[in-house]
């Protein structure tokens, strides 16, 4: 048995800075022995009992929730979501590109977030709240002679004689979405996918949903419906504040809720959640927001006092407490009040403040000292990125027109001159465009990203890409696209085949691999702007992030970017890329290094059996042999009996003296 | 001036009462130790430091040892004091070897060799502090002749530089009245004297009166209060005046997020935070 500094030398610092963040509640899952219920728990009650109300009477209540930087409101939705979400339907809406796109950005998101699998479920939000309407239950004789779907849109319909908007086509989605071999197509109607012709006679639909008046009425139907099953629909909207920072952000944000409230779209609960000084100081820009009135509730994330603050610690110590011989004096023994005390005026912080003090005062006992922000990095992207992987697994989870932005983000980020989203101009695919100033042949580049399976819309942008080339406004277009084409001999295609097999025009077939990465920088900057981004003990700013995400070399592997040859193909100008594919004992290198640069000194059981734990089919030899490397390499130091790795640990020796000696 | 002393006087300014240990006032992360000692001899020779030592190890001086042999009961000495005497007598020793109580030894030893009747061995310069010829020479008499020398400070040190010249502004009467008018327009006519330091009480009406004057919603930024109370108070006060506040739940201070509205002075005027952005608005309860 060892006791507690030997427990906390040995073993990752509890205070794992990547859990200093949350971001949507639908990607992270919160662990219960971590949370602190005395933290916000009136708030939680104050919004549980509005989602009671209108459960009860269906009338659509919005609430404010305002709090400060770090302040917690994230983890605070994941918390309300765990605890209602048997009882509420949960979307997560997350900040928006573009004000004209806002309703089908909602919709886009809710429907997104009704496809995920609540907790303790095996279905999907919208699965068990179909299966749980009326309409299912009808085990008639009618429905064998007019066959189940006729039935069940029938049914619908006598339900709702008025008010829902293309009724037929709405009811005809929602059975299709029961039926699992249509799922996804429904699903993506319902999220206004521009859908080809033969999808929307699998469907029996005649057309997509396409404009802003279509998404906010499928919303008003979706709430509609839900209502008949008591599940109010909770739209969160989180982070939203770098589209409320920018022009005209939050009056459009402010001007959707009024209409869910003025158009009488029943059974909603919006939740704004915003920075105060985001909320204070666009309200003071925009005086005349007449809007605020249909705010019915303000509910305020105070700072947490030194008692809370020491629970958090408490909780995240605990585990190593439960292991330590002798038993330590306090339940937060190393760290004392006193440096809690000494971070937090007049004895008020934020969690995420207390999480960051705590892993650096674990650091330093480590006898390691700070962490560098550049090496968290790494760290804080894996962690993303393999989120993403999980949750995206389709390209056209993202709209062609978030895409395009995407890719113009990241061209930017990475210092392409002249990035231009929305390039076409006067196109209905303006969108879908961007264009950018090569920086090796200084040549203008223009690109279309079109990922709707819908023909007509392959063709027509196809037309516009014809234009753009005959008008010569660009030195190369490039068209992406990873849906399919189409036969040969349509239109579309041809007109493909005539523009883009030769040279200078040409095609890129995407990868789901490098949607991820544009997908994880956007969502990281996302945070950055919000505030809400932890690096290492740094909150860092979007520019910094930029900075970050140049130094780390992250998007090197990105094939998108080589097709584009923003980025060098392996092995062009003699720098050293990582093969591809990676052969598995630079992995196990890499991880290892990583580790250790992040944690600074460590047990070296505790570091094998998490590399162990990292990758399948590996051997403790394997890992054995790349630690040996290291330390021959003189980048890592082992100390202790090396007749038994295991009771060794291991520490990272600082760059400055690796080269000396 | 070296750069490292002047380092090392800034990195003093940091330090509560400007006095601190020996470890905080490295003028580089990378002075060791005994070069930071050797500093501070060398400034305190300049009489701009006050060194405050320990002494690590002594011996009893040639006047001390004819005390001992003197007739006891009328010499002016504690018991504690005959004890180390006759302690050192034996040879040279350690304060350890006195067997006082730890917090009582150092005082009686350096105070034993100041009247001369133990040498120290061994001295060690546990803490400095800022003489009044020291806070006198950087606020009146500092002046680089070479202006072309590069001095690479970081922000910590400008900012104590910056904020002890403040404290010298904000409680000192200026020496000589000065003819230019206020540039800063303030509501109420400057007072010809020091004005009477604000009890946190009344502090609290002058947010709101600020607050309702602007408007800001309650959502104060805390330069305005700064220009109002500074001085009187220094900012330093103000700041434990306001967390004596947050402590008694009448305010809350709110972080900056986006600093794109602020000039770069009003932006100094928040509270900076380790791990997070600066205080910077004030929200009355």
């Amino acid at each position: 048995m060892a006791d507690i500094i030997t427990l906390l030398k040995q073993n990752y610092n509890p205070f794992d800075l990547t859990t200093a963040r949350s971001g949507n509640f639908w990607l992270e899952q919160q662990s219960p022995n971590l949370t602190v219920e005395s933290i916000h728990q009136e708030q939680i009650n104050e919004i549980v009992r509005v989602i009671e109300e209108v459960q009860l009477n269906h009338i659509t209540r919005t609430i404010l929730l305002k709090g400060d930087l770090a302040s917690g409101k994230s983890y605070f939705l994941g918390r309300l979501k765990k605890q209602v979400n048997q009882n509420a339907l949960f979307a997560y809406i997350g900040s928006w590109s573009d004000n004209s796109y806002i309703w089908r950005h909602i919709l886009r998101q809710t429907v997104d977030s009704l496809m995920q699998t609540p907790e303790n479920e095996s279905q999907s939000q919208f699965l068990l709240w179909l299966n749980s309407l009326s309409a299912f239950q009808d085990k008639s004789l009618t429905k064998r002679i007019l066959g189940e779907k006729t039935v069940f849109v029938q049914n619908f319909k006598s339900s709702y004689p008025t008010g829902i908007y293309q009724s037929k086509n709405f009811f005809s989605a929602l059975y299709h979405a029961t039926q699992t071999e249509d799922y996804l197509l429904a699903c993506d109607w319902l999220r206004g996918e521009d859908l080809d012709t033969s999808d929307l006679k699998k469907l029996g639909i005649r057309k997509s949903l396409s404009s802003e008046e279509d998404a906010k009425n499928i919303l008003m139907n979706l709430g509609r419906v839900s209502a008949k099953a008591q599940y109010p629909i909770v739209l969160c909207f989180d982070q939203v504040d770098q589209a409320c920072l920018k022009e005209n952000g939050l009056p459009t944000l402010l001007g959707v809720n009024t209409t869910i409230h003025n158009e009488r779209l029943k059974n909603f609960v919006v939740i704004l959640s915003l920075i105060q000084d985001t909320w204070e100081n666009q309200t003071t820009k925009y005086p005349c927001l007449a809007d605020q009135d249909r705010i019915d509730r303000t509910v305020k994330l105070d700072k947490i006092t030194l008692d809370q603050a020491e629970e958090i610690w408490q909780k995240r110590l605990y585990p190593l407490h439960q292991q330590a011989n002798p038993k330590p004096d306090s339940n937060i023994s190393p760290l004392t009040r006193e440096e809690l005390k000494k971070r937090a005026p007049g004895g008020r912080t934020v969690p995420r403040t207390v999480i960051q003090l705590g892993h650096k005062l674990i650091q330093e006992l480590k006898g390691t000292g700070h962490i560098k922000t550049d090496d968290s990095f790494l760290l804080v992207w894996d962690k993303e990125f393999k989120k993403i992987q999980a949750k995206v697994e389709r390209i056209r989870q993202q709209s062609s027109s978030e895409l395009a932005q995407y890719l113009a983000d990241v061209l930017e980020m990475l210092g392409v001159p002249n990035v231009n989203y929305k390039y076409m101009e006067g196109s209905k695919y303006l969108n879908y465009s961007l264009s950018f100033i090569h920086p090796k042949t200084s040549k203008e580049i223009g690109i279309l990203w079109n990922e709707d399976p819908n023909m007509r819309s392959f063709y027509y942008s196809m037309s516009a890409c014809e234009k753009v080339v005959k008008a010569g406004d660009c030195d190369r277009l490039i068209f992406i696209r990873h849906e399919p084409f189409g036969s040969k001999k349509n239109k579309g295609y041809k007109l493909f085949q005539k523009i883009f097999s030769g040279n200078p025009h040409h095609h890129i077939c995407p990868h789901l691999d490098s949607v991820h990465y544009l997908v994880t920088y956007h969502r990281l900057l996302n945070e950055a702007t919000s505030g809400e981004l932890v690096v290492g003990y740094d909150s860092p700013k979007p520019n910094h992030l930029k900075e970050l995400v140049k130094q780390s070399g992250v998007f090197e592997n990105c094939q998108l970017l080589k097709n584009l040859e923003i980025i060098d193909k392996p092995g062009n100008n003699g720098k050293i890329d990582p093969p591809h594919p990676v052969d598995p004992d630079t992995k196990i290198r890499d991880f290892l290094m990583k580790q250790v640069k992040s944690q600074g000194l460590l047990g070296a059981e505790v570091l094998i059996n998490s590399t162990l734990a990292e990758f399948d089919a590996i051997a403790l030899k394997d890992v054995t042999k790349q630690l040996k490397a290291l330390e021959r390499e003189n980048y890592i130091q082992m100390i202790g009996n090396d007749k038994n790795i295991k009771d060794q640990s291991v520490f990272r020796v600082p760059e400055d003296q690796r080269q000396a000696s | 001036m070296e750069t490292k002393e002047l380092k090392l006087l800034l990195q003093l300014l940091g330090c509560p009462d400007y006095r601190g240990k020996v470890g905080e006032i490295k003028p580089t992360s990378g002075t060791k130790v005994s070069e930071t000692q050797r500093l501070c001899r060398k400034l305190a020779d300049r009489e701009l430091v006050i060194l405050h030592e320990e002494i690590k190890k002594f011996k009893i001086s040639p006047a001390g040892k004819t005390l001992l042999k003197a007739d006891v009961e009328n010499l002016p000495l504690s018991e504690a004091e005959l004890k180390v005497l006759q302690v050192a007598a034996k040879g040279p020793s350690t304060p350890g070897d006195t067997q006082l109580p730890a917090a009582k030894r150092q005082l009686l030893l350096l105070d034993l060799c100041d009247r001369g009747f133990l040498n120290a061995i061994e001295r060690k310069i546990v803490e400095v502090s800022l003489s009044v010829r020291g806070k006198e020479f950087l606020r009146d008499d500092y002046f680089d002749a070479n202006a072309r020398r590069n001095l690479q400070l970081n922000a910590q040190l400008l900012t104590n530089y910056i904020q002890f010249m403040r404290t010298w502004i904000g409680s000192v009467p200026p020496v000589t009245p000065t003819p230019t008018p206020d540039p800063t327009p303030s509501p109420a006519t400057p007072p010809p004297f020091p004005q009477a330091k604000p009890s946190d009480s009344e502090l609290i009406e002058m947010i709101r009166k600020i607050d309702s004057r602007l408007p800001t919603n309650n959502y104060t930024p805390i330069y305005h209060l700064r220009a109002e109370v500074q001085p009187p108070l220094t900012r330093d006060e103000l700041d434990q005046a306001l967390f004596r506040l947050i402590e008694g739940d009448k305010i809350q201070l709110s972080s900056l997020q986006d600093g794109m509205s602020y000039n770069d002075e009003q932006l100094a005027a928040g509270i900076p935070q380790e791990f997070s952005s600066p205080l910077f608005f004030i929200i009355v309860n």
